[in-house]
């Protein structure tokens, strides 16, 4: 038994290494891409598994996510559709992109273009824009919603939440 | 206007002193290496034996130098810190330019061979008839080839050193960007220390028993894990300061110094126990010193580190 | 227990000044033999002895003692050599005069690791042997010739060496003295030791020994 002794506690030791990684890779399955999309359909996503590809947080809640597919069918997720809308402006195919955003009022995946987006919506990372499927007052377009991610007129800029939310 | 520096113009003036003398070796070792025959009783065997003896006594006090140098280097980078904008300890320091930090690494790695090198020598001078007299001089030829590195990276990176553009501080450097984890694999800190502990269980029970492939790996392992939890966790208790993470602050004189006591036993730690194994691939004899020494130069960084830690706790009842 | 094969020294190798001392020598010296290297000063048999002794190495050739290639030992190992197996009694004693009869005597002892207890008795018994007991706390400055000789014997025999090489024994002294260090060599080589004494002194001619002639670096064919 004492001969053993040494290599009962590598192998004890060497279980725990493993344990530990073992853990790691499975919180870590990160996706952030998914190819073959060809049908253009918005795809399941297994939340805290997939990877928001501008921000790199893991997509925890379907409420405010977006995809979005290329052409070729890759298809990208987001947590936040303000993400989306900065990840895309430099992209060669923005124009031919098909965006999906889970809707907050219908619970459904909507076509982003066709989506409308309030302004002062608690979202992932604090930008305001919730999609919903149903017009309200002061909500806006898609086009706006991007405009104003671009001009950092959302609620993540302290000067303009100010504004959004009427404090002065 | 860091040449104008003491410590500089000290570190350049030997660095070019033992590139000199090493240079020196180095033409003799090629000529000794050509017709070396230790079981010939010819003249030139026996000049050969002759020159030999100068020849290593000239490389065993270089390296022995070098070895000296190394934290020397360190102290001038620290030093440097007030010339250089932004830096507030050898991190900025070292990070001011894209050479520094390779020079750094290069520089541990040509100690690490330095030290093996001296071993060997030792337990090839022990002997009578020179047993790995050629394998000696074949790693002393590695060490040169990367020693010319070394002084090409230092000039390289001492030019580029900048007086006059705000660098970088550790807190900069090291800290958590919020989006990438600068922690290998994504660990999380609890999983790193985890792991740390675990590898220095295998260098504990590799030392205690003597196996060579074991002791080589997990302390590589270890050397590795210790860096990443030294910055990430224990150092943040040297500092007392959750976000102050850096490995050479720690080397000032406010930290007493405690800088060069951890690495330096990590360091003598990781090295002994690569090295046991490497000497004992080389020499077909397993050295137990060796293993000794690293069991207890891992022991004493484990139980300064943790210590740290027990300490804060102790004092305050909390973690940070 | 001693062989020489093919024995070169250059002095001064490779310089304008260059001397070759000895010149392709090859001797054998049985176990427990006692040979006498006769030749005039300058002939070589200093130079022959010191490289049997591994005091200074051969420029080509081999030096084999008591199984051992001693020219190619390194300095370390030499010198162990020379203190655990060679006894070596020189023209000019090499005494420290300020020290006592029993501390020159036990200076080979010295890194061989003894108790105090051992090396006294090592050295009282090496005294002993030379007939120098008497005289063991007696400085070496004070003693006569033939004493300092006799301390010189004591010092090459403390080690209990196989071989004893002795470089013109008798060159400091008088026929008196000459005749009793004759017969201490004698009562060690009964004792079995290897003895070669290079010496230019025709007393020892009274010796039953083997006698090799050495003339300008060369061993004469009889």
């Amino acid at each position: 038994m004492k001969k053993f002794l040494p290599y009962i506690f590598i192998l004890l030791i060497m279980a725990g290494i493993i344990t530990i990684f073992l853990s790691r890779a499975s919180q870590q399955q990160m996706l952030t891409v998914h190819e073959g999309n060809t049908e253009y359909k918005p795809l399941p996503i297994k939340l805290g598994h997939y990877q928001d590809t501008q921000c790199g947080m893991p997509i925890e809640h379907l409420m405010n996510s977006a995809q979005a597919i290329a052409p070729n069918g890759k298809t990208w997720f987001f947590d936040d559709v303000g993400c989306l809308a900065i990840w895309m402006q430099d992209k060669e195919f923005k124009d031919k992109l098909i965006i999906w955003v889970y809707a907050k009022d219908t619970k459904t995946w909507i076509d982003a273009h066709k989506a409308w987006y309030s302004l002062t919506d608690k979202t992932p990372m604090h930008y305001g824009f919730s999609a919903h499927t149903n017009k309200k007052e002061n909500y806006i377009d898609f086009v706006s919603m991007q405009l104003r991610m671009l001009r950092n007129e959302n609620m993540s800029n302290p000067h303009f939440r100010r504004e959004l939310l009427g404090e002065h | 206007m860091i040449f104008f520096s003491n410590s500089v113009i000290v570190f350049i003036f030997i660095e070019a002193l033992l590139l000199l003398l090493l240079s020196i070796a180095f033409i003799n070792v090629v000529g000794i290496l050509k017709s070396w025959d230790f079981s010939a009783t010819s003249t030139k065997q026996y000049l050969l034996e002759k020159r030999s003896y100068l020849v290593l006594l000239i490389i065993f006090f270089t390296l022995g130098f070098k070895i000296i140098l190394l934290p020397y280097f360190i102290y001038m980078i620290d030093e440097l810190n007030v010339l250089v904008p932004g830096a507030m300890c050898a991190a900025g320091v070292i990070n001011s330019n894209i050479y520094g930090v390779y020079l750094l690494s290069l520089k541990v790695r040509i100690l690490f061979l330095v030290g093996l090198w001296i071993i060997l020598n030792h337990y090839d001078l022990q002997a009578k008839d020179y047993p790995f007299f050629k394998k000696k001089l074949w790693l002393f030829i590695l060490i040169f080839f990367l020693i010319i590195a070394e002084s090409i990276l230092d000039i390289f990176y001492l030019i580029n050193i900048v007086t006059d553009t705000p660098v970088s501080c550790c807190s900069a450097i090291y800290g958590v960007s919020g989006i990438s984890n600068p922690i290998p694999f994504d660990l999380h800190v609890s999983e790193l220390l985890g792991l740390f502990y675990l590898l220095y269980g295998l260098t504990l029970i590799s030392a205690l028993y003597r196996y060579a492939l074991l002791s080589l790996f997990s302390n590589m392992a270890f050397l590795y894990s210790a860096y990443y939890s030294v910055v990430y966790f224990f150092g943040t208790y040297v500092y007392e300061l959750p976000t102050h993470l850096c490995p050479f602050c720690m080397l000032q004189a406010e930290y007493f110094y405690s800088g060069y006591f951890i690495w330096g036993t990590l360091f003598l730690g990781t090295f002994f126990g690569i090295s046991a194994a490497l000497l004992q691939y080389i020499t077909g004899k397993e050295i137990k010193k060796m293993y000794r020494y690293s069991l207890a130069f891992n022991s004493a960084f484990i139980l300064f580190c943790s210590s740290y830690v027990l300490l804060y706790y102790i004092r305050n009842g909390v973690f940070l | 227990m001693i062989q020489l094969e093919n024995i070169n020294k250059i002095y001064n190798e490779s310089r304008p000044n260059s001397f070759q001392a000895l010149k392709d020598i090859s001797l054998h010296v049985s176990k427990g033999e006692l040979l006498i290297l006769k030749g005039v000063s300058g002939s070589g048999k200093s130079t022959l002895l010191s490289i049997m002794g591994s005091l200074i190495k051969p420029s080509s050739g081999s030096v084999i003692v008591d199984g051992e290639s001693i020219a190619k030992l390194p300095d370390l190992h030499a010198s162990n050599f020379r203190a655990q197996k060679l006894g070596f009694i020189f023209q000019s004693f090499n005494l420290f005069e300020a020290l006592s009869v029993a501390d020159n005597v036990a200076i080979p002892l010295t890194n061989q690791s003894l108790t105090l207890e051992a090396l006294h008795v090592s050295v009282g018994d090496a005294m002993e042997i030379a007939h120098i007991s008497h005289k063991k706390d007696t400085e070496v400055r004070l003693l006569s010739g033939g004493e300092k000789q006799r301390c010189a014997i004591a010092r090459a025999l403390v080690n209990s060496p196989k071989v004893i090489l002795c470089d013109e024994p008798t060159a400091n002294l008088d026929s008196i003295n000459s005749q009793k260090f004759i017969a201490t060599i004698k009562e060690l080589n009964a004792l079995g030791k290897t003895i070669v004494i290079a010496t230019h002194d025709p007393i020892f001619e009274t010796l039953d020994a083997r006698v090799v002639n050495i003339e300008n670096g060369s061993l004469l064919k009889r």
